[in-house]
């Protein structure tokens, strides 16, 4: 454990961030779930759709982060890096499920809670509010009915606003699939709510 | 749902969306989508999808356990330090035994080498020859007066 904890401003770039998790500094790690936490989360939470569930994977994320840091050979970014070990870990967590023949469905309302509906709103018609709300419910509930892999694809352009080209390296698919998911999830996406509105 | 139009396809205005369409296709689409009520009603319907998704995301309130986490790292930590001790100590880790003896071997050796004896004429026994492999040790010891022979040997 170190003695000596630098201020974490001392941090000034990247670089600096990873030599000193190559080190074993567990202060830097502190900082490394601080700054890359929410960002592993919404991810995660794209794909998987299930809050516990994206809070396990997150954890292992980060210790695999911090027991692997060696291996870390800076061809891309730590967030680049960080997205990779986050999307495996959500294909090999699904795999485990899988294994199990488990399958656990937490209603979308119930385990979001009633505040996600009520924040950061730009108008207080009730009516309209009624309608995002169910618009937004809708949604959700249509994505979670996606292909693992169309979602996958999905959370990667909307959330991340990856570029095709990146999702490809990413999943290691053709440009060409890329577009055939995004596509295919839009369209499943607009029947899906066109058939409930 | 408006009037169809088919100068489009449904993926291409998926590609637009994300600006993937080359550049003079995609000045076209933008034109032509402002004045088509089909294919503007597609892009708007494909936009909303993803901004209200990425709003749902956003307003997720998840936070880790740090202190579950922190006590993984430490967990990590000190086993990697112990491996790490492991290597630094190794060398008397394994095969303690056979590498004390074949240190005791060196010195006596060297001893009598370089002080013509390691032992008094007086003394009980001198080294005769000394052999260390990497499973077992021996010594073969000869007493100054009655010139018995010992063999010492050490398995690990």
């Amino acid at each position: 454990m170190d003695k000596i904890k630098p201020n974490p401003a001392d941090i000034v770039n990247e670089q600096d961030l990873i030599e000193r998790l190559k080190k074993g500094q567990q202060w830097a790690f502190n900082i490394l779930v601080n700054q890359y936490q929410d960002r592993l989360l919404k991810i995660v939470y794209g794909i998987t759709l299930d809050r516990e569930e994206s809070l396990e994977i997150v954890q292992d994320v980060f210790i695999s982060v911090f027991k692997n840091i060696h291996t870390f050979r800076q061809d891309a970014s730590l967030a680049t890096w960080l997205r990779k070990i986050a999307i495996n870990q959500c294909l090999n967590w699904k795999r485990k499920w899988k294994k199990r023949f488990r399958w656990n469905h937490v209603s979308l309302e119930s385990e979001n809670d009633k505040t996600l509906f009520t924040e950061n709103r730009k108008t207080n018609d009730p009516e309209i509010l009624f309608r995002e709300k169910q618009f937004e419910k809708n949604l959700m509930e249509a994505i979670k009915k996606l292909p693992e892999k169309i979602r996958l694809v999905f959370v990667l352009n909307a959330f991340e606003g990856l570029s095709y080209e990146e999702i490809a390296r990413t999943l290691k698919i053709k440009k060409g699939t890329v577009s055939s998911r995004l596509y295919f999830a839009r369209k499943k996406l607009s029947n899906s709510l066109d058939l409930k509105n | 749902m408006k009037k169809q139009c088919t100068k489009y396809t449904l993926e291409e205005i998926s590609r637009f969306i994300d600006n993937e369409l080359p550049q003079d296709q995609h000045a076209a689409l933008a034109k032509h989508h402002v004045h088509c009520p089909y294919c503007n009603q597609i892009v708007e319907q494909y936009q909303s999808i993803t901004d209200v998704y990425k709003e749902h995301l956003n307003r997720i309130p998840l936070e880790i356990d740090t202190l579950k986490i922190k006590e993984k790292f430490g967990q990590t930590l000190k086993n990697s330090k112990k491996k790490s001790k492991g290597s630094m100590f190794g060398f008397f880790g394994k095969y303690i035994y056979l590498k004390l003896a074949s240190i005791t071997a060196i010195v006596m050796i060297g001893l009598y080498t370089f002080q013509g004896g390691f032992f008094d004429p007086s003394g009980p026994s001198a080294i005769v020859k000394s052999v260390d492999t990497d499973f077992a040790s021996v010594m073969i010891i000869e007493t100054q007066k009655e010139k018995h022979t010992i063999i010492w040997f050490s398995e690990t």
